[in-house]
């Protein structure tokens, strides 16, 4: 599947720009457990996919990154921001940088933002599909769709005397 | 099979590599990289120097081991036949960005060519030496005005990247000589070889028989000690780099004097570990000594009076009778078992999982005294390597690359298969034996398949 362009979504560059906008990027175990990591790092890359900084070299994350990234496996991210829009990106991991002057831009980044911090690795996901999973946006796409999947209290408009029913 | 020729001497001349060859990928032709399937591979290509048809293609291979990573395996392989840059590529080389000048405990490398790759997983591949012909057909690297890519034949199998030079290279320390001569680089770490010749090598038939050592230092006209202060000044230089290093690594020939055995090879590293470690305030930091195996009390003066971290003393080849022919000098000064019991009390002074022995993997099936079976030459590898865990040492292999001014340079390289299914067993061996690979993971060495096989 060809990559897609970010740049093309503009609510989504706006979400990931938002640095209140939450970020989880999701994969899978080899036994089929789901693994869900908050990455607040995530940004556009410059060619419009998505880097993040992995701060842990050793985390389950970054393990489960680069197994992805070895025997072809998918990832996702959600991005939800302050005002209830919603995205979710699903791709693949692109490229894992761990020296040279681009890991040094991400390293001394991080190390800024926390000097506790150091960095392991800075990854880059090719996203392949953006789906928009605002809430809002979802409830009007199933009401025009599937008309009949809805509780009959909300339908009920007047009781038995005539009078109308209070909601 | 065109080889890497050895490199020129001249630091000012053009972009220099005999063996270029003409692109055979444009981004018109190209098969493209696509991440969203496996790469293809062919191995359709009749081409001088084919794989033996007993030996398993690389595409083979990767349906036979579904579960071994496909970067890996080429790594591997591409260090089993070689690399040749097309003009093209040797084009897109930046010594500005590059890493092109390298030091090894041996020679110095200073034509334009890139000392090694790196792939999209952060894999490393060495690609420096002169690879002796084995009859295999080397890989190539080609450039295709974006991006760089490792080819079969006319097949591309993985984007690659050419290792970044660090700040620190091109200056001179006080004295004026240039850092990179003194302390060389890898992605992540220091590499300092205090003594670049090797004692063995001084009486006739010692040295180890697919060691390259005394070929090339005798044409590179090193000094055999590098000074004290100088490397001290590089050192420091070298660490200011923000994100650069994680482990500062020294190895070199063995010193056979003293008042006793190796006594100067242990004062030497001393030196040198002691005026590294007070840049570090005297406390221990990441960092990785590969010496000739020394005694006990030796080993407790490194550790002890230095901030040094891990040790190895590499065994080479897990067999008594395959160790007394294949390296003689270790055979007679030591010892095989002997050499074994120093590692298991190396572990008693630094620790388990802090020390490990590196295999030349592949050389136990050197002929005509090598075993005659890749299948008995794991089993009994493997079998060997149990025994040092149980004992608290790991092993980790390095794939035998047949270099041209060793004594095995007319010897044939196993099969990658038996490459897969070593790396398999010594990091099986390392997960059964609960051994972290920190002290020489993917980044800090880079040079062993099993534990670039440790990253998941
Ligand atoms: S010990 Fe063996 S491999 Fe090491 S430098 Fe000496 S001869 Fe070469």
């Amino acid at each position: 599947m060809t990559a897609i362009d970010l740049r093309q979504y503009p609510f989504v560059t706006a979400a990931l720009n938002d640095p209140l906008t939450v970020k989880v990027l999701g994969l899978v175990t080899p036994t089929g457990e789901p693994h869900l990591a908050v990455k607040s790092s995530l940004k556009m890359s410059d060619s419009g996919g998505l880097k993040y900084d992995e701060i842990i070299e050793t985390s389950r994350t970054n393990s489960l990154m680069l197994r992805a990234l070895w025997f072809f496996e998918k990832v996702a991210v959600s991005l939800i921001t302050t005002d209830g829009l919603g995205w979710l990106l699903k791709g693949r991991p692109e490229r894992v940088v761990i020296s040279g002057q681009e890991f040094r831009r991400h390293y001394e980044i991080a190390r800024s933002n926390n000097p506790q911090h150091g960095l392991g690795a800075v990854w880059f996901i090719e996203i392949e599909t953006v789906t928009e999973t605002t809430l809002e946006k979802r409830r009007q796409e199933e009401e025009e769709s599937h008309p009949l999947l809805i509780h009959l209290d909300r339908l009920l408009v007047n009781r038995p005397d005539g009078q109308v029913v209070k909601k | 099979m065109v080889n890497m020729p050895k490199p020129k001497k001249s630091p000012t001349s053009a972009p220099v590599m005999a063996a270029t060859i003409e692109p055979k990928v444009s981004p018109k032709n190209s098969t493209t990289i696509s991440p969203s399937r496996a790469p293809t591979i062919s191995n359709t290509r009749a081409h001088k120097g084919e794989l033996p048809e007993t030996q398993k293609s690389l595409r083979e291979l990767t349906e036979l081991y579904p579960d071994f990573p496909f970067k890996v395996m080429l790594k591997i392989d591409v260090q089993r036949r070689g690399v040749i840059y097309t003009k093209a590529a040797l084009e897109a080389v930046d010594p500005n960005i590059h890493m092109t000048t390298v030091s090894s405990d041996y020679y110095d490398k200073e034509d334009l060519s890139p000392v090694s790759l790196i792939m999209d997983d952060g894999t490393s591949i060495f690609t420096e030496g002169f690879l002796a012909d084995t009859g295999l057909a080397p890989y190539t690297v080609d450039f295709d005005g974006h991006n760089r890519y490792l080819c079969d034949g006319d097949q591309i199998l993985a984007k690659v990247w050419y290792w970044e030079k660090p700040d620190y290279y091109f200056k001179k320390t006080s004295r004026g000589t240039p850092m990179w001569k003194l302390v060389s680089a890898r992605p992540q770490r220091l590499t300092i070889h205090p003594y670049q010749f090797c004692d063995f090598w001084k009486k006739a038939g010692c040295g180890c028989k697919f060691c390259v050592m005394a070929a090339n230092f005798t044409s590179s006209r090193k000094e055999a000690t590098v000074a004290l202060d100088e490397i001290l000044e590089t050192v420091y230089e070298a660490v200011l780099e923000p994100g650069r290093n994680q482990s500062i690594f020294l190895t070199g020939g063995t010193i056979i004097s003293g008042a006793r055995p190796l006594d100067d090879e242990l004062e030497l590293y001393l030196t040198i570990l002691k005026g590294i470690s007070n840049l570090f305030g005297g406390r221990k930091f990441p960092s990785q000594l590969i010496s000739t195996a020394f005694s006990l009390d030796q080993v407790k003066r490194l550790y002890y009076e230095t901030g040094l971290t891990t040790y190895t003393a590499d065994i080479e080849v897990l067999n008594q009778r395959l160790f007394d022919w294949i390296c003689p000098g270790k055979s007679q000064l030591i010892g095989y078992e002997e050499w074994k019991n120093r590692l298991e009390a190396a572990v008693s002074v630094f620790g388990r999982g802090n020390v490990n022995t590196g295999l030349v993997a592949g050389v136990e099936l050197a002929q005509p005294k090598g075993f005659k079976s890749e299948y008995d030459a794991l089993e009994a590898t493997l079998s060997e390597a149990r025994k040092l865990c149980q004992r608290g040492v790991w092993v980790v292999g390095c794939v035998w690359r047949i270099l041209t001014g060793s004594v095995f340079f007319r010897q044939k390289p196993p099969s990658l298969e038996y490459y897969v299914r070593l790396a398999k067993g010594l990091d099986s061996l390392r997960r059964e034996y609960d051994f972290l690979p920190d002290q020489d993971n993917y980044r800090r060495c880079g040079n062993h398949p099993d534990t670039d096989l440790a990253r998941i």
